[in-house]
């Protein structure tokens, strides 16, 4: 049995918290964790244990890492906010991209096709499309203001997604009614067509960039609590 | 966990913080706590169990968490039940209730025919 003289419980709290660390704990769930563990060892304190004692009374209340680990991953199988923030912006940004793509792709063949036929037709599915992404852009401005009355200040990164795609689409769509051919001799489509697949990712590299901005902060802010 | 089993347990989890979060924000070692304090020691959660329950909670838009620094200068993790959470709870109180009503009726009913 150890000598409890030689038993540093600072050192053996820093080397548990490695050890949930090396787990693939993100260092919210680190800092939770090792916060209970005090809170547990300041309760213990009372009961004139020493320390080496309240610490593996601690240890057994408390659970192994491995046993942690097994709970939370039972719980969230598949957690994506596991992943990065930048990787959670790179896979948006891709999947965004492609839809974006595909988008411009089917609207292309719609409107050429619609021209051929009926230019009042043409106008009148323009203006169907901008009142949808208008439609989505006050869901969004009132899902932003609901989350204001409630004092949530974390909106995810679904709010920035799915704002971006309906803010492009707007743009788009306003584009083509008033800058597709027939309408001035001086065509502007042809440029906005070819520009617009570079102004689609470049919008969402912002998104990238506010989502990975944000989870720094919000580590950041953790850390110069303690 | 002594006397009541882990599935009936399981099922009330989410009510039953609910319910404490209902009466002021927490954190889950003070959680822990109150349910031993209430259950007279029948529901002792595992911290292994608590935090991945709370997160989940959190996620689904029942309670919010903030970080505070507490008297003693150790950081700690609260939680504040929300609008969702107070919803949920309402309907599981009526949920319990019709539960309640329910088995004393039936066991009234065995009782007097034993």
């Amino acid at each position: 049995m150890a000598n409890s003289n030689d038993f540093d419980l600072k050192r053996a709290i820093d080397n548990w918290v490695v050890e949930l660390k090396s787990k693939d704990f993100s260092l919210e769930r680190v800092e939770e964790l090792e916060s209970h563990l005090g809170d547990l060892l300041s309760d213990l304190k009372s009961d004139k244990l020493s320390e080496e004692e309240q610490f593996m009374i601690a240890m057994h209340r408390i659970g192994s890492t491995e046993t942690l680990k097994k709970a939370h991953d039972y719980e969230a199988p598949f957690n994506f906010q596991r992943f990065s923030g930048i990787a959670q912006g790179i896979t948006y940004f891709l999947i965004f991209g492609m839809l974006s793509r595909v988008a411009v792709g089917a609207t292309n063949k719609i409107f050429v096709w619609i021209d051929s036929q009926n230019q009042l037709l043409y106008l009148s599915l323009s203006l169907v499309f901008q009142l949808i992404a208008l439609g989505g852009v006050f869901l969004v401005y009132r899902k932003v203001t609901q989350a204001k009355v409630k004092n949530q200040s974390e909106l995810g990164s679904n709010v920035i997604a799915i704002s971006s795609i309906f803010l492009t689409l707007m743009f788009y769509f306003c584009g083509l009614y008033f800058l597709r051919p027939t309408m001035s001799s001086l065509s502007l489509f042809p440029i906005i067509q070819s520009l617009f697949p570079y102004l689609i990712p470049a919008t969402f590299f912002i998104g990238l960039l506010v989502k990975t901005v944000k989870e720094w902060k919000k580590e950041r802010r953790i850390r110069a609590l303690g | 966990m002594k006397d009541l089993s882990k599935e009936m347990i399981g099922a009330t989890s989410i009510p039953l913080i609910l319910s404490i979060l209902h009466e002021g924000e927490s954190y889950g070692y003070n959680i822990i706590q109150r349910m031993k304090e209430i259950s007279n020691d029948q529901i002792e959660w595992k911290e292994g169990t608590l935090y991945p329950i709370l997160h989940k909670m959190e996620k689904r838009g029942l309670i919010t968490s903030f970080w505070k620094v507490s008297d003693n200068g150790r950081k700690r993790k609260y939680y504040r039940i929300v609008e969702e959470g107070e919803s949920l709870v309402s309907v599981e109180i009526q949920n319990w209730k019709s539960m309640n009503q329910i088995f004393s009726k039936l066991w009234q009913t065995q009782m007097t025919s034993i």
